[in-house]
């Protein structure tokens, strides 16, 4: 299983299907910030999203949607803010934000934010 | 989204095509009849009112606007482009076949057109340009920051302010920002800084057009306007002290002080954006018209513009600003409804303030615009209560040379109603056309905003409106 921190060093890309996001790692999420909407009921009564867990990756359903590909353009992104699972959640300092950029064929793009892009935790 | 582009415009030229031809041949024969049939529809409206029953679009529009995203966000969020066109069509169906008046939906479509190149021409050429403040956010460095968007928004439109601030000023507070810092950031730069000049905001820019003089606004006005952002940057300190020092930051981070811009070049669009909007026939005899279309040459300079600043953009600075399209769209389709379905809720307006055009005093003008303008497009809403005001005088708002006389006999009443029109409009989220924008940016940075009626009880009633009333009270109160 791949953490946070190997897939970003590996540069690992994330993939996606309709509505389903596929990321390389596993973490604990904190927030997701899908267009102007702010997620952060990840119980399985969700009517947003639903996570579920795999050895080895994991999967994002955003299950208000039938494809996310035309909800983002060039510049958009979805924010996840997020905690490796081997490090303490309550420690605000261990909260990562990543930015995940929807591409053609599929691909999810995985970036740390630049100096200049906001991400209110 | 991009699938319903083209219902937009199908729309909106629907107006123009179904328009009856011998209404474009006498328009193109003769200007002079244009402006006695508008005379003659304004009488018309005077003496036969629409229904009141055909409001009832406009009224389900704002109210779905309202509870839409707060009740049933999913299906506003895929719909309400079709809801907004749909509401629309009953008003445009009721005025051409009905009605048998395309003369209002033609002036509609052409206020429409214009407010939304002005709109869409600022919205991009701003999002091209990167600003970078490194400086700590206290609370005197919020205040200078929101002056400045004050005093810029004079210059460059509250919308082209609000686009080049809020990501800055977002950026600079990403430490302890809380929703009042947005709510602010809309009351005084998207709104009441745009009050000095017909660049500012929509309505003034109207009434430039109808002759008010171009610095009539900022010497008549410019002490209401100061003592108005005074108070309201003195609320905005009280807040944001106290959130400051109840907070346990880290100070140990070293700023530099310095402030970087990305995107320069884009500042030679806005100017160029700020330029055409003199090139109208009504300022300038020597710009052609180019009726019968539904806009002008100025508009074709604010597109092609928009279209020039977006292809030749700094990509970083765009990457930067998170740019999208999607907040100049939801406006583009939510006021394509607005626009259509207000235009009965506009005239029944003109013609209640022609029937009691006597009785009426800077008081019910001040708070008449103002409420309207909360809640309708201010634009039109000053129109209509300037028309009003210069019939108690029995001027005539389409005679250049009444308004000039209006401006220079009567100022309270333009005062009351141009404060009114500007100030008010930062009462709701859909009160003027960059709210909504700011709102949209702030929220996919991961700031949650009050729904519409949160913002109208929690922070509009409580804080705006003690301001106004006192403003009311100094300048406006028993004045007629």
């Amino acid at each position: 299983m791949s953490t946070v921190k190997e897939a970003l060093e590996k540069k690992r890309n994330g993939i996606y299907y309709n509505n389903r996001v596929i990321l390389p790692f596993k973490c604990e999420f904190l927030k997701i910030i899908f267009e102007d909407k702010i997620i952060t009921d990840f119980s399985s009564s969700n009517p947003e999203v639903e996570i579920i867990e795999h050895d080895n990756f994991t999967d994002i359903y955003f299950k208000r949607y039938k494809d996310i590909q035309h909800e983002f353009s060039e510049y958009e992104n979805i924010k996840l803010i997020i905690c490796e699972k081997s490090e303490d959640i309550f420690d605000f300092s261990k909260h990562i934000k990543i930015l995940l950029y929807i591409e053609d064929e599929h691909l999810i793009r995985i970036e740390l934010p630049e100096e200049n892009q906001i991400i209110i935790d | 989204m991009k699938n319903f582009v083209p219902i937009l415009l199908l729309f909106t030229f629907s107006i123009f095509v179904f328009t009856p031809t011998d209404f474009y041949s006498k328009n193109l024969i003769d200007k002079t009849e244009v402006s006695q049939k508008e005379h003659l529809a304004e009488h018309n409206v005077f003496e036969n009112p629409p229904p009141a029953y055909i409001v009832t679009p406009f009224i389900v529009l704002l109210l779905m606007i309202a509870t839409g995203p707060l009740f049933y966000r999913h299906f506003w969020e895929h719909n309400y482009p079709k809801v907004s066109i749909a509401l629309g069509s009953i008003t445009v169906f009721y005025y051409l076949f009905v009605l048998n008046d395309p003369l209002s939906l033609l002036h509609t479509l052409e206020e429409y057109i214009s407010f939304i190149a002005l709109l869409t021409s600022l919205f991009v050429a701003s999002g091209g340009i990167l600003i970078k403040i490194d400086r700590k956010s206290t609370p005197i460095a919020n205040v200078i920051l929101l002056l400045f968007g004050a005093v810029i928004s004079n210059f460059i439109g509250t919308t082209g302010a609000s686009m080049l601030l809020i990501r800055p000023y977002i950026r600079m507070n990403r430490n302890r920002i809380k929703p009042y810092h947005i709510i602010f950031f809309i009351f005084i730069v998207s709104n009441i800084g745009g009050g000095l000049t017909p660049i500012g905001d929509p309505p003034l820019f109207l009434g430039f057009l109808k002759g008010i003089d171009f610095f009539w606004v900022v010497t008549h006005i410019w002490y209401i306007w100061l003592l108005t952002i005074i108070i309201v940057l003195t609320i905005f300190y009280l807040f944001d002290v106290n959130n400051y020092k109840s907070r346990a930051y880290s100070h140990d981070k070293a700023y530099t002080g310095r402030i970087e811009i990305r995107g320069k070049k884009n500042f030679i669009y806005l100017l160029i954006i700020i330029i055409s909007v003199f090139i109208d026939p009504a300022v300038l005899n020597f710009v052609p018209s180019l009726h019968p279309f539904p806009f002008g040459i100025r508009e074709i300079i604010m597109f092609s513009v928009a279209f020039i600043s977006y292809k030749r953009a700094d990509k970083e600075a765009l990457k930067g600003n998170e740019f999208d399209f999607e907040p100049i769209k939801e406006v583009a389709f939510l006021f394509v409804g607005i626009f259509a379905t207000m235009i009965p809720a506009l005239q029944l307006v003109a013609y209640q303030t022609h029937k009691y055009g006597e009785k009426l005093t800077a008081d019910i003008f001040y708070w008449g615009t103002g409420i309207l303008s909360s809640i309708l497009d201010n634009a039109p809403t000053y129109l209509n209560f300037l028309s009003a005001a210069m019939g108690k005088f029995g001027l005539n708002i389409e005679n250049f040379q009444h308004v000039k006389e209006f401006e220079t006999q009567d100022p309270i009443y333009l005062m009351a109603i141009s404060v009114a029109a500007v100030f008010f409009g930062a009462m709701t989220y859909i009160g003027n056309g960059p709210n909504f924008m700011v709102k949209s940016i702030s929220e996919s940075s991961g700031i949650k905003l009050p729904s519409f009626f949160g913002y109208v009880v929690k922070y509009s009633f409580p804080i705006l409106i003690p301001v106004f009333t006192v403003i009311w009270l100094l300048f406006f109160y028993g004045r007629d």
